[in-house]
């Protein structure tokens, strides 16, 4: 492998191994992905912390000589989703709310990583507070898709599966309340998991929808992501809502027959052909090496989206409340009273879309709507409930990560219900607080990516990540790259 | 007939060293915004963790109260926006830590049980400072300070039970040590809500807030009772709001409606998990309980026969109620040792403006006064003016006696010699007397005791004098 050849389609690993062996330096490799996020010009990234990470890079390349090597990501570039803090950074949610906010402590995840020797390269671009499928409601402009220019990237996490895409950075953080890492994941050809709830701290990480909300690794491969959900995973008491289970390790390959479910939502006519033709080619495939495939009556996708919806508009806008202009963020310039303040920051402060799930759930967390609310935690239990059974047969469900592969800008924008189906698939986990990941799994006529979503029990990462590394052992799906 | 009711909500704020959520100082009068941390101040991306000491304490506070403690409680969020509320909510708990329960009280006519609803954890607000040149600043050192809201049920009748009820509930948190409970310091809120009726029916209820004191309290309810009756008897309905006690004035002001306060859109708090407490938990704090103010109250007056007035205020001040036992274990009469402290160490204290603490004398000298007493060394009012001259020097009783020489005198020639002289001053007092106007006797008696520098034994002094007169 040429070094160019290993900095493109190298895994942690390889990389970290040519550095330990001084085969690259940790500058060069540094440099040579900044580089390409000026040259590609995708907007991937809302700032890159250039002069540090090269002073970082030069620190590590010292410790390489001095023979001073530690850490499973020595070295290694990566990059943050805006929406988690880095102590002395800028944390801005992609809003004019929080553009001049620097976050005044570190997420345990960022620790997790530094702790290990990575290098930050950058914040990558988002939808505003995570808030949208697309990136096109960022303050700072959409993302653009590495496989089609003309294309979202999808979102919210859209800065970090294109940068990772694009071959920008080694890895990157997303976050998914709904969907946000594993669907932009899916619209660029990269592999995005969104862990158990409970399993990856969130502290740190700014608050769409507190019940809901997981960072997950979006990365060049099934393996790679193994390799930093092995780090960032565990108990944080500053998290009291991560769970106290044996903090995961990661684990090599070794073949097993597995039991394998297909949703139903792979008949549903709604669902793109292509994506239908590659995942049925798929399935034949897993078949033929001898696992067991069934599809199950399960489409409960219908349910997700509304429910999705209400619970996590009623919990944004309660966390999204402390953006009143009085500590830290955007103030408006002229106000009359305290009310007219707070009106008039929030009004300027917001784009469209964080206004429109700010006030929806207002007002679904009005006394009168009590029910509304209850009744949509029953419908969440329902398909917790309904996976779980699932998971008593199968030690694998397999959906499509999205119905369609990426769209085209402006094409859903200005119709947010839409828009707000594009998390149909994916936001299943978010309300059952299953993990599941999006691999790459063919490419459409348009040659658009297409993604798989693998959703196993909660807890159990290990069988999900034994199957997409089954999976990627026999495809090539996740070494394509774009044309640049 | 009117007929009031009363319900009262009390901010009993949680003493703890740390805040509810966040590991930040507690502190009364902290240099402003010292004692903070991006948790408090809601920064993005922050999220809470319970403190494990402040919801002891409340369990400690719910055993005290004979409450129902829920094994299982839930943390939920209370929306508004106000500029002393970081997060645009405040973090309280829908399922509250305790149910029922209730504080027994005396009202002077029999005892009453005051029923308990709920006894739940949340956190304080900051504080807002509004200057004359139309600033406003804020205080965030209180943000996030662990307090218990502790609600009664719409049982209380007047101002007199409520100022009983609350002096009883904050004893009782300061017994089990969850609260300092100093209401100057608003350690211990109190927002009684009444209303008024002729009927069974409850009348429309308003909440009086701003009473930083139990006589305010009393004040504020009495008020308020009154106004709701003029008003009706006027004709005029009552409308339910919130009031504002104004000192000043003595009077209670509706208070200026905040926008959107009545949707607080409270929904279970997800960033906190339930709040899980084990038998063993809860065992553990009811093994340390100690005596509770209602059960000192009674054993008190049952074990030394002090009255109800005296029994109050040694449950309502412990070190004083320990240095009134201690005096009673060192050999003192109980009778003697209320007397003393409640009259003349108090009295004294309170002519000095003296804490007890600044008191140089022991329960030991109290003891030693009784046994100047006994032997017939002093009278009691020798006995209380040497208990006067000693509270500050914590002298010996016996020295002071000895070196002012005011040993009394039991001789009766010495008596007798001042009663003669008495007589022959007041011959026409004693022919007064002597016609039949008895009640002279005690003057008598004064006059002797004045002659011999109130070291005369009273006993003598009477039987000298008896003597004396009835021979002429
Ligand atoms: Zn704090």
């Amino acid at each position: 492998m040429t070094e160019n050849e290993l900095l493109l389609n190298g895994t942690i690993g390889q990389i970290l191994s040519a550095v330990k062996g001084g085969n690259i330096t940790v500058e060069g490799t540094v440099r040579f992905f900044i580089e390409r996020i000026k040259k590609n010009n995708l907007n991937t990234f809302i700032e890159i912390y250039e002069e540090e990470a090269v002073k970082k890079a030069r620190e590590a390349d010292r410790k390489v000589a001095a023979g001073d090597v530690r850490g499973a990501f020595f070295g290694i570039p990566f990059a943050l989703k805006d929406n988690i803090a880095v102590k002395g950074h800028k944390l801005t949610c992609a809003s004019n709310m929080l553009r001049d906010y620097t976050a005044t402590y570190n997420s345990t995840v960022y620790e997790k990583i530094e702790a290990e020797g990575g290098i930050l390269i950058g914040r990558t671009n988002m939808d505003e507070f995570a808030m949208g499928s697309s990136t096109e409601t960022s303050f700072y402009g959409s993302t653009l898709n590495p496989w089609d220019r003309n294309r979202v990237p999808g979102g919210s996490s859209g800065g970090s599966a294109a940068a990772v895409a694009a071959r920008e950075v080694v890895f990157a953080l997303g976050s998914d309340t709904g969907g946000s890492i594993r669907q932009p994941a899916a619209f660029c050809g990269v592999t995005g998991l969104k862990p158990t709830y409970g399993r990856v701290s969130r502290y740190g990480l700014v608050a769409f929808a507190s019940s809901l909300d997981q960072i997950g690794p979006i990365c060049r491969s099934a393996e790679d992501a193994e390799r930093v959900f092995s780090v960032i995973n565990g108990f944080d008491k500053k998290d009291t809502t991560s769970k106290e289970v044996e903090k995961y390790d990661f684990t090599d390959y070794s073949p097993k027959k597995f039991k394998v479910a297909v949703s139903n939502d792979l008949n549903d006519t709604n669902l793109n052909p292509d994506i239908k033709l590659s995942l049925s080619n798929l399935l034949n495939d897993i078949k033929r090496d001898g696992h067991n495939v069934e599809g199950v009556d399960f489409d409960f996708s219908k349910y997700s989206v509304p429910v999705y919806q209400i619970l996590s508009c009623s919990e944004a806008s309660s966390n999204l409340a402390r953006y009143d202009g009085i500590r830290y963020g955007y103030r408006t310039e002229k106000y009359d009273s305290l009310f007219d303040m707070y009106k008039k920051t929030r009004g300027e402060g917001f784009g469209e879309e964080v206004k429109r799930r700010i006030l929806f759930g207002t007002y679904i967390l009005m006394a009168k709507n009590s029910a509304l609310y209850a009744s949509s935690f029953k419908v969440a239990r329902l398909i917790r409930d309904k996976l779980k059974g699932t998971f008593e047969k199968y030690d694998i469900l397999i959906t499509p990560t999205t119905f369609n592969p990426a769209f085209k800008f402006g094409e859903k924008i200005d119709d947010p219900i839409q828009m707000h189906h594009s998390d149909a698939l994916t936001s299943i986990c978010n309300l059952s607080g299953n993990p599941g990941i999006s691999i790459p799994a063919g490419f459409s006529r348009e040659g658009l990516p297409i993604g798989l979503q693998i959703i196993t029990k909660r807890f159990d990462e290990k069988t999900m990540f034994q199957f997409a590394k089954y999976l990627q052992s026999k495809s090539n799906w996740h070494r394509a790259l774009p044309e640049e | 007939m009117y007929k009031a009711t009363i319900g009262i909500e009390v901010h009993a704020q949680i003493k703890t060293k740390t805040k509810m959520f966040c590991g930040c100082k507690v502190e009364f009068l902290g240099k402003s915004n010292t004692n903070i941390c991006p948790v408090c101040m809601g920064e993005p991306g922050t999220l809470p963790r319970v403190n494990k000491r402040a919801v002891e304490l409340a369990v400690r506070t719910a055993i005290a109260l004979h409450a129902r403690i829920n094994m299982r409680s839930i943390f939920a969020r209370k929306n508004y926006f106000y500029p002393d509320l970081p997060k645009g909510y405040q973090i309280t708990q829908s399922i509250p830590l305790a149910e029922g329960g209730y504080v027994e009280i005396d009202t002077g006519n029999g005892k009453k049980k005051i029923a308990i609803t709920r006894l739940h954890i949340e956190e304080d607000a900051g504080k807002l400072f509004h200057t004359a040149e139309g600033h406003s600043f804020v205080d965030f050192n209180r943000s996030g300070v662990p307090l218990m809201e502790i609600v009664s049920e719409p049982v209380i009748k007047n101002e007199k039970e409520a100022v009983a009820y609350l002096k009883r509930l904050r004893q009782i948190v300061r017994y089990v040590g969850s609260s300092d409970a100093d209401m100057e310091k608003g350690q211990f809120r109190c927002e009684p809500n009444i209303s008024v009726s002729k009927d069974e029916n409850r009348g429309t209820k308003t909440e009086v807030k701003n009473l930083n004191s139990l006589k305010a309290v009393e004040r504020a309810i009495k008020y308020e009772i009154s106004r709701q009756i003029k008003t009706i008897d006027r004709g005029e309905i009552i409308i339910q709001q919130t009031m504002l006690w104004d000192k000043k004035r003595q009077m209670a002001i509706p208070m200026r409606k905040k926008e959107g306060v009545n949707e607080y859109r409270y929904f279970k708090e997800p960033d906190l998990i339930p709040l899980i407490l084990n038998d063993g938990d809860i065992e553990k704090q009811r093994k340390s309980i100690p005596e509770l103010p209602g059960e000192k109250f009674d054993r008190l007056i049952k074990q030394y026969g002090i009255k109800k007035e005296e029994a109050e205020i040694l449950v309502e001040f412990p070190y004083i109620a320990s240095f009134f036992e201690k005096s009673v274990e060192s050999g003192c009469s109980p009778k003697y040792a209320i007397g003393w402290i409640t009259t003349d160490i108090l009295g004294e204290l309170n002519k000095a403006g003296k804490k007890f603490s600044d008191i140089k004398t022991g329960p030991s000298h109290l003891a030693a006064l009784n046994k100047l007493i006994d032997n017939k060394t002093i009278n009691m009012n020798i006995a209380k003016n040497v208990l006067r001259s000693i509270i500050f020097t914590g002298e010996d009783g016996n020295d002071y006696v000895k070196a002012n020489n005011l040993a009394q005198v039991t001789d009766e020639n010495a008596i007798e010699n001042a009663v003669k002289e008495l007589i022959e001053e007041n011959a026409k007092e004693v022919e007064r007397y002597k016609n039949g106007e008895e009640k002279l006797f005690g003057f008598f008696v004064g006059q002797v005791m004045k002659k011999m520098r109130g070291k005369a034994n009273p006993g003598v002094v009477n039987k000298v004098l008896k003597d004396i007169l009835n021979r002429r």
